[in-house]
């Protein structure tokens, strides 16, 4: 009898440790979506791509002053010059992505299982640069802010994909950039999520914070705090210097791994970038 | 008289201690010859400390914005010669990193904690 | 008759003494309070006469009602995850963010709120 409770208790025991490690970003997705439904009954999947604009009425109408003329479109204009103008060895940007790099974003960021890493659009300009002899562009902003923003405006409308395929290095990055979404960091103790999820919608200071759902359909993005186009990155390690934490490098694995749990959340949504942002 | 006169000072004292202590001055006098020695290997060693439990934090991606210019404040206070505060400073380093370190350690545990639970 | 004057001057003088340390204290602890890189509790706290105030957390009034123990207000601030692991509010004390001495002052100041 105390043998067959020994045996039944590690049987319960082991059925606890042998839940998976690794979560179904499926499931992960839906389990968000579901936690904002109820946040926010009133809006619909598609209206999180206005981020907190589709939160608040007064915000939301300013913000489509501004998009009548909008900030971004030299950097559009610009970013499809160099898109369009040949390297030294007289390929092109083009020559480097399926589709002619036109209307392609919704399905980056990407996971190579070849080389076992993210790939996200800003990394696969600077592997295009170098790969044909030239030398990689800053990131952030900049050209190659410009080069991504054209890209971005060619797929407006495009419907987020992100894929993850079943291969033990895409879930591991996927994971690892959920761990970072929701890890408290910095001085001031706070994850992505906790302005994002836990206290999404709500008024710090003046502003509203925007819910995590949608962040990435609209980057690069014109923000008036940076009076320029700047890149989704840019903006993590804003966000990770606003709470005090040192942020990683731009294009880091890090990134590119928060990068691509934060946008396969945002699949089924339509891209709209680039957008403009207070 | 002579009591009184005693209540008086004692009074002007106690609330001149209290004046000094709200004042918050920095009383700490400058090391003496004598503990020169000492104190130039108790910093050394501190500053090994501090540089140590940064990197460490560093590793782990949980280094804080503020510590790596403080840390070069620390140096550069060393080197113009005022110890005292450049321990203060180093001090400072080297717990804000370790803090770094632990936010790690309980971010590995309870990560999850922040993940939206639907029911 | 002149000693005995100066004696109850001194007397007089010495709670002024502290009670203007007090009033100091509470005037130290409201700048810090609204000082964007020390406090900063406007971003999240509707406080007092402070402008642009945020929503997250409550609005801080009747602290005396809400905190009868001073010890338990200065752990909210020290580190609120004592209290509710899940928090969005920063600790304050644990994290070096603030002294000892500021956050005393802090909650001088909260008290009269």
């Amino acid at each position: 009898m105390k043998g067959l409770t020994c045996l039944s208790a590690m049987l319960v025991g082991s059925l606890f440790i042998s839940v998976p490690s690794f979560a179904d970003p499926q499931s992960d997705s839906d389990d968000v979506r579901a936690f904002f439904q109820k946040r926010f009954s009133n809006i619909t999947l598609e209206d999180y791509a206005d981020g907190a604009y589709a939160l608040n009425e007064n915000a939301r109408m300013q913000w489509e002053e501004i998009e009548e003329f909008p900030p971004y479109e030299d950097a559009v204009d610009e970013g499809m010059v160099l898109f369009e103008t040949p390297f030294a060895n007289g390929k092109s940007y083009a020559t480097c992505f399926p589709n002619g790099g036109i209307g392609i974003k919704q399905n980056y960021p990407k996971y190579d299982t070849e080389t076992q890493q993210v790939i996200t659009v800003e990394y696969a300009i600077n592997q295009c640069r170098t790969s044909n002899g030239e030398a990689a562009l800053p990131y952030g902003q900049g050209e190659l802010a410009y080069v991504s923003a054209y890209m971005a405006s060619t797929s407006r409308e495009n419907i987020i994909n992100v894929v993850i395929p079943d291969d033990e290095g895409a879930l591991a990055a996927y994971e690892a950039g959920k761990k970072m979404f929701y890890e408290r960091k910095g001085q001031l103790n706070m994850a992505c999520a906790t302005c994002h999820i836990s206290i999404a919608g709500g008024q710090l200071r003046a502003e509203i914070t925007s819910p995590a759902l949608g962040q990435t359909t609209h980057f690069p993005a014109f923000r008036f705090g940076w009076d320029d186009i700047g890149t989704l990155q840019k903006r993590y390690a804003g966000c990770n210097t606003q709470v005090r934490a040192k942020p990683f490098a731009l294009q880091s694995e890090e990134y590119r791994n928060l990068e691509y749990f934060h946008t396969y959340m945002a699949n089924g949504l339509p891209l709209n970038g680039p957008g403009s942002r207070k | 008289m002579t009591r009184n006169k005693l209540q008086l000072v004692l009074l002007l004292a106690s609330s001149l201690t209290m004046l000094t202590a709200c004042l918050d001055t920095d009383l700490t006098s400058g090391s003496t010859a004598s503990n020169e020695h000492e104190h130039a290997l108790d910093i050394n060693t501190l500053i090994e400390q501090a540089e140590q439990a940064r990197a460490e934090a560093g590793r782990l991606g949980f280094e804080w914005s503020v510590t790596g210019p403080l840390l070069e404040v620390a140096h550069a206070t060393y080197k113009a010669g005022n110890h005292e505060q450049a321990t203060t400073l180093f001090q400072e380093v080297k717990l804000q990193s370790l803090l770094a370190i632990d936010q790690a350690r309980y971010a590995d545990e309870n990560w999850q904690m922040l993940v939206p639970v639907i029911d | 008759m002149k000693k005995l004057t100066r004696l109850i001057t001194a007397i007089l003088l010495f709670p002024l003494l502290l009670s203007n340390a007090y009033a100091d204290s509470i005037a130290e602890g409201k700048e810090i309070s609204f000082d964007r890189k020390k406090g900063n509790c406007l971003a999240c706290h509707v406080m007092d006469d402070g402008e642009l105030a945020g929503l997250v957390g409550p609005p801080l009034i009747m602290m005396k009602v809400r905190f009868p123990e001073r010890a338990v207000l200065r752990a909210q601030i020290w580190d609120a995850t004592e209290r509710n692991p899940a928090t969005s509010m920063p600790p304050y004390g644990k994290h070096r963010m603030l002294t000892e001495e500021e956050i005393d002052k802090v909650v001088d100041y909260l008290y009269t709120l």
